[in-house]
């Protein structure tokens, strides 16, 4: 995701954003935010997805690795109250500095969401932390793509062939847990289609969406993805 | 979380230090245990393989994430303090062990509580770990053992400790005197010639 640094914001949009949050950890004390989720296993669309929707949002923080934060208090058996306020420690920390997002100089004062957090492969655990800190999110967006497509692009981007079915097969065991709105990343959604589905109107964003075709592969995940889109069809997105 | 939680995480969180600290790291699985039960007493705590090294490598550093780290270092050294050495108890002081230690953990323990009362470290020939590290852990790796033993002998030279090389035999009486203090209760049924089993 390409972000733009802090020291690019000219005084005026330093005061916009200040004030923005500002309003977000005031809501934050005195109620609950209005945050979106986005996850699903890696190389789904979950980045494409987080960048749409940082245009209707205040903040948002992606990838932050939130597993390795549960490292050290797992093995040294912290008791519960000390190990829950470590985390609400770490999650006010990632909220007092989330950032802006990329649509910053784009867009207006009406942002609706206050935080979109994107985790590829999130773990449950995690999933529950947040809502412990957050409350429930207002929104979850679960992503996946065709088994072939997702393998190639796996394959492609990281280099792992152990990871590629666990990434996969871990993720949609984790939706029967966290649940959510599907959306699947093919070729045939548009911007259009992804502005319908996220904010149910055409908001203009100013992008283009750049979808890698790769030949179909037939791999050992197709049955499980045809189990899961059975399973969940009525959860799947549709334009 | 309520709002009486909420608040907590604006308010700062008090600065407890031991009295005194004591050090102690170097390879694993070749008797830094020895070490560390010897710097006890009864007014001591001992912790061990903390595994704070990875709860400070969150999150990842990577340019799109902004987190402040130095904070969460801070509170992440305090409720482990805190954590350890209850307030109101006598045991004040600190035996902290850690064969994994990294510099920047010695860097952030030092910044908090000071620089430590001693610091002790293991160290010794890769065979010699080799052979101790796959009696503990038969199923890891040629890789992984040589990527401890690197990673401890670096930290032995980064941070500055009394070194104590297991290159040979050592003797109770030899030991007892390295670090002036008696071997623990524990550890007195050991063979006397050769405390670490070279």
């Amino acid at each position: 995701m390409n972000l733009r640094p802090f020291t690019d914001l000219n005084y005026s949009k330093r005061i916009l954003r200040s004030v923005l949050k500002a309003k977000v950890i005031t809501k934050f004390l005195i109620g609950n935010i209005n945050w979106v989720l986005v996850y699903g296993p890696p190389r789904t669309g979950t980045s494409l997805l987080a960048r749409l929707l940082s245009y209707q949002s205040k903040f948002l923080f992606v990838d932050v690795g939130l597993h390795f934060a549960r490292k050290y208090p797992e093995s040294s058996n912290w008791d519960k109250r000390l190990s829950l306020s470590y985390y609400e420690k770490i999650y006010f920390n990632l909220l007092v500095n989330a950032h802006e997002g990329s649509w910053f100089y784009q867009k207006s004062f009406s942002r609706p969401i206050d935080l979109v957090i994107k985790q590829a492969a999130l773990r449950p655990a995690d999933y529950h932390l947040l809502c412990h800190a957050f409350g429930l999110p207002t929104r979850k967006l679960f992503c996946i793509r065709e088994p072939s497509s997702y393998s190639l692009s796996h394959k492609k981007k990281f280099n792992q062939p152990d990871n590629i079915e666990d990434d996969y097969l871990f993720s949609l065991k984790t939706y029967e847990e966290i649940g959510g709105q599907i959306i699947e990343y093919s070729p045939n959604l548009d911007l259009p289609t992804y502005e319908n589905i996220l904010f149910g109107k055409k908001v203009n964003i100013p992008t283009s969406l750049n979808f890698n075709r790769h030949e179909k592969v037939e791999t050992e995940l197709e049955i499980q993805y045809d189990e899961f889109k059975r399973k969940n069809i009525a959860s799947f997105a549709t334009a | 979380m309520n709002l009486k939680e909420k608040i907590s995480l604006l308010l700062p969180q008090p600065k407890l230090i031991p009295s005194c600290w004591c050090l102690t790291f170097g390879l694993p699985h070749i008797g830094l245990g020895i070490l560390s039960r010897a710097l006890r007493d009864e007014n001591s705590n001992l912790v061990f393989d903390t595994g704070l090294f990875n709860a400070m490598k969150f999150p990842p550093p990577l340019d799109y994430i902004r987190f402040n780290r130095k904070k969460h270092q801070t509170y992440l050294i305090r409720s482990f303090l805190s954590h350890n050495i209850k307030d109101g108890s006598t045991k004040k002081k600190l035996i902290f062990q850690e064969s994994l230690l990294d510099y920047d953990l010695y860097s952030m323990l030092v910044e908090e509580w000071g620089e430590p009362t001693a610091a002790f470290s293991l160290t010794t020939d890769y065979d010699f770990f080799k052979k101790k590290y796959f009696e503990k852990k038969p199923r890891n790796t040629q890789s992984e053992c040589k990527r401890v033993f690197d990673l401890c002998m670096q930290t032995s030279n980064q941070v500055p400790s009394n070194i104590l090389s297991i290159d040979r035999a050592i003797s109770l009486s030899e030991f007892e005197s390295f670090m002036s203090r008696k071997i623990s209760k524990r550890d007195r049924n050991r063979n006397p010639c050769n405390i670490f089993d070279f």
